[in-house]
């Protein structure tokens, strides 16, 4: 349960944010399925 | 009669009382669950070990049942170890906000990991033992939402630790000046209309202050911006919050103090009123009588830098050391700290402490009332003219002061009308004081204290007095 005030400005900027780091982490999973794959290609080699 | 003092009263998930010289907290039966999981999570644990967190044990039901019969049916009542003195932030020198800042985010990221979060991030939740930051508040800790990004008290946290930080730090503004006049800390807007504009587009301010400021809204906000915001992959959530964590620490240490000097910095160190040898002899009397009266806690009246609060705490358990100035304060802090010394370093004017603050004058106790009987010895050391001269406390209050205070001994020193400082400080007004000399002092104090010695410091128109209740 919370009690206190989450505030506006500071509570829409941590949104903002947020929504920022959440696409980030799409994009540092691509770079990881990409470097892995990369790694797999040359295990084949 | 046990007197019966609320401590916290504004959080619903339970509340906390102080009876006698236990603290207890009644949680009601809908919060038992999260209770329980509580006290078994190996994160707080590992806090508690470290003396970080104040432990907690469940009183058993008869025994609970007989100190609150009218609690409702099914609730736990839990016992909190006591912290020795309460102190608040409005009494804090920057150092110790940021201790507190840091636990907190410390305990924030630890949960993280056990799926739980803090509801709330004030620094009403931490108390200091020496410099020492202890989170009290357990009932703090809940389980969060795997799926939510947003760390709700982040608000609360940049109200209350951040900002105050802020604008002590570029503003020399002092924290317990802050809290004094915002008990609950600073709203953006209040920090924007502080800065000037090259600052409100410096980092950490543009972030912390005038982005939230321009994105806040002119009217009440639409309701929907306060709803749970759910991300489909818990994962993402987490790596969101993580970030959340990191870079409110990134902030936290951009507004580190730096370690303030005031005029009273150098004065303990290279004092105008004594030679580097009458230095040493008031450092080795003093020593030397707290060897021989052996208190357990000792109260520092306008303890300066720490230089007798050090010497204090060869002798005693426990030291609370007071001074108006928030940069001396902060000193000793970092001294206290460096050389773990157990001495609780306090931004307290004497002259006007801490007064009761909260709901009913409750919530927060006056600084007097913490403290009376609470001390086997008061240190007053080059201190007395400043009451009578600069803050114009008559003599007869002073002593009557000490003697609530102290519950056996008070050390102080006599500074004589003629004396350098005492003259510097008088500014013309001679006349205010004139009944003030030797006699004066010694039958004020003589009448509530026995005098067991005085040492007159050789070359100077000072003397430590040692006196003890009647």
């Amino acid at each position: 349960m919370l009690y206190t005030d989450p505030g506006s400005g500071a509570l829409i900027w941590q949104l903002l944010v947020a929504t920022g780091i959440g696409a980030a982490y799409y994009f540092r999973r691509l770079l990881f399925w990409f470097a892995r794959n990369k790694k797999d290609s040359q295990n084949h080699l | 009669m046990i007197a019966v003092s609320p401590i916290s009263l504004r959080d619903p998930a339970g509340r906390v009382v102080r009876i006698g010289d236990r603290i207890l907290r009644v949680v009601p039966a809908k919060g038992a669950s999260n209770l329980e999981a509580l006290l078994r999570s190996s994160t707080l644990g590992r806090f508690v070990e470290a003396g970080q967190m104040c432990s907690s044990r469940v009183l058993p039901p008869d025994e609970a049942s007989a100190i609150f019969p009218n609690a409702e049916q099914g609730a736990t009542v839990l016992e909190h170890d006591r912290v020795e003195f309460v102190s608040y932030p409005s009494e804090w020198p920057a150092e110790m906000l940021f201790s507190a800042a840091e636990l907190t985010l410390d305990l924030s990221e630890g949960l993280l990991d056990e799926g739980r979060g803090l509801k709330d991030a004030t620094p009403y939740n931490v108390l200091f033992r020496g410099t020492v930051p202890v989170f009290v508040d357990v009932l703090s800790v809940e389980p969060r939402d795997a799926h939510d990004p947003i760390w709700l008290a982040y608000a609360q946290f940049v109200r209350t630790m951040l900002l105050p930080l802020l604008l002590s730090r570029r503003l020399r503004v002092p924290v317990a000046q802050t809290f004094c006049a915002n008990p609950e800390g600073l709203e953006p807007e209040q920090a924007y209309r502080m800065l000037s504009w090259p600052l409100r587009l410096c980092a950490p301010e543009l972030s912390l202050v005038t982005l939230p400021t321009w994105l806040a809204p002119r009217h009440a906000p639409h309701a929907s911006i306060y709803a749970p915001k759910r991300m489909s992959d818990p994962d993402r959530a987490n790596f969101t919050l993580r970030h959340t964590f990191r870079a409110l620490r990134r902030k936290l240490h951009a507004v580190r103090p730096m370690g303030s000097v005031s005029a009273w910095s150098g004065y303990a160190t290279q004092p105008p009123s004594y030679t580097e040898e009458q230095q040493r002899a008031k450092q080795c009397e003093v020593d030397r009588l707290l060897a021989l009266a052996k208190p357990t806690r000792i109260l520092d009246i306008g303890c300066n830098t720490g230089v007798y609060s050090e010497i204090a705490c060869r002798h005693a358990a426990r030291v609370v050391a007071i001074d108006g100035d928030c940069a001396v304060v902060g000193a000793l802090c970092e001294l206290g700290r460096r050389k773990a010394l157990n001495v609780l370093p306090l931004v307290v004017d004497i002259a006007r402490p801490t007064p009761a603050t909260g709901w009913r004058n409750r919530e927060h106790v006056s600084f007097l009332e913490r403290a009376r009987g609470q001390f086997d010895c008061v240190l007053m050391l080059a201190l007395i003219h400043h009451l009578l001269v600069t803050s114009r406390i008559p003599l007869d209050e002073i002593v009557e002061l000490v003697t609530e205070l102290t519950t056996a001994m008070a050390i102080v020193e006599y500074i004589d009308r003629n004396d350098q400082m005492f003259r510097a400080l008088l500014r013309g007004r001679e006349a205010l004081h004139v009944g003030y000399d030797r006699n004066a002092f010694e039958s004020a104090f003589g009448r509530r204290f026995v005098r067991e010695s005085v040492f007159e410091i050789p070359g100077s128109k000072r003397a430590i007095y040692a006196w003890r209740k009647r």
